[in-house]
């Protein structure tokens, strides 16, 4: 056993006490995030109902904003997509549970969406599969306080020259991503390895095609787009994802959906997911669009 | 409760802030260790607390007849053993059992056993191995039953050992409870020093590394990569040895506070020359439960080869079991059994010992034979592990492209992983231990660093990969 000296224990905790609350406390919050991470997905878990509900992947939480959507449609709205989730019955019947009745349901169909993969680990799941009895959202909130940021961000920021990238967390749901430079080629190795072996399921698409056609029952509008990429991207998709687009639109429509087609002409900063002007653009576009199909 | 959750964190608070008021006294030491470590495993689920107590009062009362009734102690004895194996059977292989039932009988006969899953009490595996070694330790006078359930309930439950070891012995346990210890400030010392860097370990290295391997075998299909397989599996042997070592180091330094010791559970098992090395640093309480109660019995290293290697066989195979009920659990305690063997007919670690290049590349050769295990205990189920193992022997695959997406900082905490265990391990610890000795503001500087790096570093929150055992 080493020497010590006498109070070496208590003063050594005290001090590790101390020094981590002030540094929680007295800390300049990142100003490129308005919320905390765990804060913003356990509140878009458990948001309340409201007239518009956006679902899907990372494409449609950060390339919709309902602020933007709301001002143009004149309706509430929520971004309830997760990160890489697919559409599985658990996460179709929790959007259906996020509208209100009447009300619409967007969804950003990207053929990962509608792969066996992503149903197995994605945002949607991993909060699903969390204990419901404890104060989440309270320990969300103080996690924060005890962290500056996520540790992944903080290195990619120091480490991987990314400092001037940043995302702004918003309490509708919305995913705002800043970026100086972007590279729109590169997801595409990301996204040509998620498709191994994983193309479209049909089992999937005729799960979203039965969920519209019961929605569209319910007195639901329901929409459809192809969240835009890059022309590469879309491509590669369609390739290694076997997805025949043409198809799903007509079925989708046959099932009583209303398709948008969006031009491939919004900024991505990496090829797959739009900058906040874009997401901006594409949101008042598809809000002029909803209030043109409410008018009728 | 977990030791990484804030509910632990109130919980320690309040139990060593009374546990110098409550320990002087016999009674009331075994009694609030008892209260509290019933309330810290009922933080789970409060219905599992019985069937610890049953396990608990059963073992007490046999130990205690084993006292009064002698002669019978082998009935007695048997009966703990099949009283403690059918609970773990029941809750823990049923359903394995009844799958490998049907598939002998439904091809035969077109019947089938219904396949029941139940919920595994957390720890279960943990501390019926306690109670059983303080069965078997009576049964040999190696230890004189205690008169008090109040003291073997201390004993069984204690909060720092329960969930996921090490696994404490009654004979190494129930002696020092017998005592009111005030710790001294050494013992506080090496006590915090054990705790922070436990959860330095566990919180910043092993949880920041998960996400990676999770991802890795997430996927319905492997990637096809020889370099991206042999780097998964790298980060997951450093994730699953900081992740269990974290927790032992965080249950000895919560002892160490308590006055207590708990013997030590890993030293430093990846530069183990061998695999026989390799399981005296790995796990240890677990691999000495297994040589001092089925090896030994067994009869050991016996009259011939042969009967070491069945001896052996046997006990790595029921190792693989006591991991889980899974064929790839029993493949890895296999692998690890058919590793010895071949160690033993070739004596190749003897061979290469003599130089140091010989036990460096001894070192290699045996890192290379535990990580190919891995695979088998992380991989989700037998055609997956099957395929990740063909996939890292694949010269076809040599593409790097999928190590595109682990050029994150991940690589950042396995380096510290490694430079902590480099630093450590054999003679540069000691001169580390020196240093510190020396200039004695060094350590308490680094202690307030790692907490601090804990806190602010540490990974999404995990449970302990040991918890599901």
């Amino acid at each position: 056993m080493r020497s010590t000296w006498p109070g070496r224990t208590a003063v050594t905790l005290v001090a590790a006490a101390t020094t981590i609350l002030v540094i929680g406390w007295a800390r300049t919050p990142n100003p490129l995030a308005s919320m905390p991470e765990g804060e913003f997905w356990e509140r878009k878990f458990t948001a309340p109902q409201s007239d518009i509900v956006f679902a899907g992947d990372s494409r449609v939480g950060i390339g919709i904003s309902p602020a933007a959507v709301e001002a143009t449609a004149g309706l509430s709205c929520l971004n309830y997509a997760f990160t890489s989730v697919g559409y599985s019955g658990e996460y179709v019947a929790a959007i259906r549970d996020h509208v209100r009745p009447s009300g619409v349901i967007v969804l950003g169909i990207s053929p990962w969406t509608l792969t066996p993969r992503s149903l197995l680990d994605n945002g949607f799941k991993g909060l699903s599969a969390l204990p419901r009895r404890s104060p989440r959202l309270a320990r969300a909130a103080l996690d924060w306080r005890l962290r500056f940021q996520s540790t992944m961000k903080a290195l990619n920021t120091a480490v991987m020259d990314e400092a001037h990238f940043g995302t702004t967390l918003h309490l509708d749901g919305w995913m705002e991503v800043h970026a100086e430079s972007s590279d729109p080629k590169k997801a595409l190795s990301l996204y040509a390895q998620n498709f191994d072996d994983n193309p479209v399921s049909d089992e999937l698409v005729s799960r979203v095609m039965g969920s519209v056609r019961d929605w569209s029952r319910q007195d639901i509008l329901v929409l459809g787009f192809r969240p835009p990429a890059t022309l590469d991207m879309v491509s590669l998709e369609n390739r290694k994802g076997a997805f025949d687009e043409a198809a799903f639109v007509r079925r989708f429509k046959d099932a009583g959906g209303v398709w948008l087609d969006i031009p491939l002409e919004y900024d991505t900063y990496d090829g797959s997911h739009l900058l906040a002007a874009s997401a901006q653009r594409l949101s008042h576009e598809i809000g002029r669009a909803i209030r043109g199909r409410q008018r009728r | 409760m977990t030791f990484n959750s804030l509910p632990f964190l109130v919980f320690a608070t309040i139990f060593f802030t009374i546990w110098p008021l409550m320990r002087r006294n016999d009674q009331t030491r075994w009694g609030f260790l008892t209260f509290a470590s019933f309330i810290f495993y009922g933080w789970w689920d409060w219905r599992y607390t019985l069937l610890l107590a049953a396990n608990g009062f059963l073992d007490y009362g046999v130990g205690r007849l084993m006292e009064t009734l002698p002669r019978q102690k082998k009935r007695l004895l048997i009966t703990s053993i099949m009283a403690n194996v059918g609970t773990l059977a029941a809750f823990k292989y049923t359903g394995f059992l009844a799958q490998i039932t049907n598939a002998v009988l439904t091809p035969a006969t077109g019947m089938s056993v219904p396949v029941i899953a139940l919920a595994l009490p957390i720890g279960i595996s943990f501390y019926t191995f306690h109670s059983m070694s303080y069965v078997i330790d009576v049964y040999r006078d190696d230890v004189k039953p205690t008169h008090s359930v109040l003291h073997f309930f201390a004993y069984l439950t204690m909060f720092p050992h329960l969930v996921a070891g090490p696994i404490i012995r009654g004979a190494e346990m129930l002696p020092q409870l017998r005592h009111a210890v005030t710790p001294t400030e050494p013992q506080r010392w090496e006590g915090t020093s054990w705790i922070a860097y436990g959860f330095f370990k566990k919180m910043v290295i092993a949880d920041n590394i998960a996400p990676v391997v999770n991802a890795a075998f997430g996927g319905a299909h492997p990637v096809k990569s020889l370099p991206y397989w042999w780097i998964v599996v790298i980060l997951f042997a450093v994730q699953i040895y900081c992740d269990f070592s974290g927790y032992s180091d965080i249950a000895c330094g919560l002892a160490r506070w308590l006055g207590y010791e708990f013997p030590r559970n890993f030293n430093h098992p990846y530069i183990a020359t061998s695999l026989r090395d390799f399981w005296t640093r790995w796990h240890i309480s677990l691999s000495t439960w297994f040589r001092d109660y089925v090896y030994i019995p067994l009869g050991g290293r016996g009259d011939s080869a042969r009967a070491w290697h069945m001896n052996m066989w046997i006990t790595m195979l029921l190792s693989g079991l006591w991991h889980g009920a899974a064929w790839r659990f029993l493949v890895w305690g296999g692998l690890h059994a058919l590793y010895r063997s071949l160690e033993r007919i070739s004596r190749w670690p003897e061979r290469l010992a003599g130089t140091s290049v010989g036990r460096s590349v001894a070192m290699l050769l045996t890192l290379g034979q535990v990580l190919v295990a891995w695979v088998f205990f992380r991989a989700v189920d037998m055609p997956q592990a099957l395929a990740v193992v063909s996939e890292m022997f694949n010269p076809a695959h040599m593409s790097w492209a999928p190590l595109a997406g682990l050029t994150q900082p991940v690589i950042a905490f396995v380096t510290l992983g490694v430079l902590r265990e480099v630093l450590l391990a054999g003679r540069l610890g000691e001169r580390v231990a020196s240093l510190m000795d020396r200039w004695t503001p060094l350590e308490p500087v680094l202690i307030v660093a790692v907490l601090v790096a804990t806190v602010f570093w540490r990974g999404e929150g995990n449970v302990f990969i040991y918890f599901q055992f």
